[in-house]
């Protein structure tokens, strides 16, 4: 389904001043800002199916504090809002995270300078998590079309906490920056990837009821291992920007009545391609570009269920110093 | 892609007393021609530092460097080459941008 739209995007980054800290502004919740990180949107959806204006939210805020004035590890808190009304894509998913953040490096060489040469540098956030996601009802669900409609025919919000290891990987080699930034006439291609693997146990607090009635309650544990990457080829007097991302969520254990709505295995797709006739996304200030954006597939832990998606826009972005 | 199969190796240039030279080139900073050497080592295969010195005013990303490289192992390596002996505190993920300018790096390595 396409839908025309207008997108106001925002990313902003602000160093502190003696302890090192960050703040973070992203569409997701991303450990870092990377080559194919959305950034945070406010969009705004003229759709040829509603006559109402349709106003959508997706934002990351993160702030992040060095644990002592000696290391890189950090201690960082982060809100995740993604809140939508367009039709058929109703979303309010709210999150509050907590967690540390460690950087190490395996393998590899260092010469006379310091300088490494072919190490693995890891960086690992273990965090605990408070999710709030709500679940809109259909007017076909079988809670609805009953007489009298039931409970479960109506908004609810389930809510639960997530402990979650994040583990991301990287090697110099996976990434080929030469003319990615900022270098608007040279006719190289780049890339830049990494995957990312994800241990998490998500355990309900308040549970949301199924079309019987029951309590849809419990935990579920497993892991999700994505693989991201941005691609960036020259097209005429400017650059396309291919940026996406396959994730699979394999779970170790279901509790019984969250098997019916979390299946044991999903994957999801994202991907979207932009074309930058202005200054680059990754350049400081604001940034035009033209794209369609695509996902498919579902990611229960964020409610998301098994649809596809297509937008099609005109971008604004805006990168802070 | 660009060939650089005519470019030393960054090691072998340091060995070779390259910061000596640039530390000529550039004028009388060591801090500056160290971190040309160490910029020019991680930005594999874009353009060399070391010939093509660069601008105060050019940025990160003009210098082929892109976020990932920068984040895990450039700002790794100013933390423990610069800040470490100056007393400073150690940069953090997303603190070193391709938006920064030469000269803004170059005022992290340096003392306070």
């Amino acid at each position: 389904m396409h839908k025309h739209s207008f997108l106001v995007l925002a990313l902003a980054a602000a160093p502190g001043a003696t302890l090192a800290q960050t703040l973070t502004l992203t569409g997701d919740e991303a450990p870092a800002l990377a080559p194919w990180t959305q950034p945070a949107s406010i969009t705004y959806v003229d759709s040829s199916e509603s006559d109402d204006d349709k106003f959508a939210i997706d934002a990351a805020l993160k702030l992040e504090r060095a644990l002592h004035d000696k290391t890189a590890d950090t201690v960082f808190v982060r809100g995740v809002a993604h809140v939508s009304d367009q039709t058929k894509k109703e979303q309010e998913l709210y999150k509050l995270q907590a967690g540390f953040h460690f950087e190490r490096k395996y393998g590899g060489t260092i010469d006379a300078n310091g300088i490494s040469t072919g190490a693995l540098s890891v960086f690992t956030d273990v965090s605990v998590g408070w999710n709030s996601k709500a679940t809109f009802p259909k007017p076909n669900d079988a809670a609805c079309v009953a007489d009298p409609t039931l409970s479960a025919c109506g908004t609810q919000h389930q809510r639960s906490y997530r402990l979650a290891v994040d583990v991301q990987p990287f090697m110099q080699t996976w990434e080929s920056s030469v003319a990615v930034v900022q270098n608007k006439t040279s006719r190289n291609f780049a890339y830049s990837f990494a995957p990312r693997l994800v241990l998490f146990h998500d355990e309900v607090t308040d549970a949301v009821l199924n079309d019987a009635g029951l309590k849809e309650d419990g935990g579920v544990a497993g892991a999700i291992l994505s693989f991201n990457m941005a691609f960036s080829p020259p097209l005429l007097e400017h650059r396309l920007l291919f940026r996406s991302s396959v994730q699979q969520m394999q779970t170790f254990h279901r509790s019984s009545p969250r098997k019916p709505v979390f299946d044991s295995s999903t994957s999801l797709f994202k991907a979207s391609v932009d074309y930058e006739f202005g200054a680059r996304t990754w350049e400081q200030g604001w940034a035009p570009s033209i794209g369609v954006a695509y996902s498919s597939g579902e990611d229960p832990l964020d409610g998301r269920k098994d649809k596809h998606d297509v937008t099609v826009g005109l971008r604004l972005t805006y990168r802070g110093g | 892609m660009s060939d650089d199969s005519n470019r030393t190796s960054p090691a072998r240039d340091a060995e070779a007393g390259l910061a000596e030279r640039l530390h000529g080139m550039v004028g009388d900073d060591p801090v500056r021609a160290l971190l040309i050497v160490g910029l020019d080592a991680y930005n594999r295969d874009a353009r060399d530092l070391v010939a093509d010195p660069p601008q105060d005013g050019e940025t990160m990303g003009a210098l082929g460097l892109g976020d990932l490289v920068l984040d895990h192992f450039v700002r790794d390596w100013i933390n423990e080459k610069f800040r470490l002996p100056n007393g400073r505190p150690f940069l953090i993920r997303g603190q070193l941008k391709t938006s920064h300018k030469f000269s803004d790096v170059l005022a992290m390595c340096k003392p306070a």
